[in-house]
């Protein structure tokens, strides 16, 4: 039941895997022939791919008639809307801190 | 969903990347502590890390790319308490010319981007973490 740490970072540790993880939560339900359509690789290499999403636990299979629909494993919906803005503020903050960090090396280095 | 942030400082790119790798300075303006896993005391792709915010929020971090030739860095992290939602973040450091004083001025340039566009983190991420 419990999928590893390892597990999650070994599947998310792949670009193409991220991506197709990014492809399902924005398409989902979506099956691997749609996800090849919209990847330059083959729907055997998507399938794949998404066996070791699903073993991360981050995708689940659902049969629909005789496809395969993938979606992604949600936890408790977080706010969306305030995403964007909480985000940049957090990096607004960093950024000041950056400049200043900059500025001290700058100083104690004379 | 992303979000893109930039800044410019007056400074040399190598003064700003040396503070994007070294785990020390990156603690210091992230606001946290960025704690790399095993040795190693300089960001480099392929490492996973431990980034501890102020409120004692704790994200997990796996670098995807330092590159010091083009000065860039990129990492997916994600809290382990369902905060946030797991998501990309890449920083650029880039040379933005002289300054009217005539000092090198550099921009940094940060893009986080949303992994789980549902905006949920997966289960799974959560119950690793626990």
């Amino acid at each position: 039941m419990t999928a590893g740490a390892d597990a999650v970072f070994g599947a998310l540790g792949d670009p193409t895997r991220r991506r197709i993880l990014r492809l399902v939560s924005e398409s989902a339900p979506v099956t691997a022939t749609v996800l090849a359509g919209r990847l330059p690789i083959s729907r055997q290499a998507v399938v794949k791919h998404l066996g070791v999403l699903h073993g991360a636990a981050l995708v689940a299979p659902e049969r629909v008639g005789r496809e395969t629909h993938w979606k992604p494993t949600l936890g408790p919906l977080t706010h969306v809307d305030t995403w964007i803005d909480d985000v940049g503020a957090r990096w607004d903050a960093r950024l000041e801190r950056l400049s200043d960090v900059v500025s001290e090396r700058r100083r104690s280095r004379g | 969903m992303e979000t893109r942030r930039e800044v410019e400082l007056a400074a040399t790119v190598d003064d700003v990347w040396a503070c994007v790798t070294d785990p020390e300075a990156l603690s210091a303006w992230l606001g946290g502590t960025f704690d790399v896993d095993g040795d190693g005391d300089s960001l480099a792709a392929g490492m996973t890390a431990t980034f501890t915010e102020p409120d004692g929020a704790v994200r997990r971090v796996l670098l995807e790319d330092v590159s010091v030739d083009d000065r860039t860095a990129a990492w997916t992290w994600w809290t382990d308490d369902e905060s946030l939602p797991p998501s990309g973040v890449s920083i650029a450091v880039e040379p933005a010319g002289d300054g009217a004083d005539g000092e090198a001025r550099v921009r940094v340039v940060v893009v986080e981007r949303q992994l789980i566009v549902a905006g949920s983190v997966p289960r799974a991420m959560a119950m690793a973490m626990a």
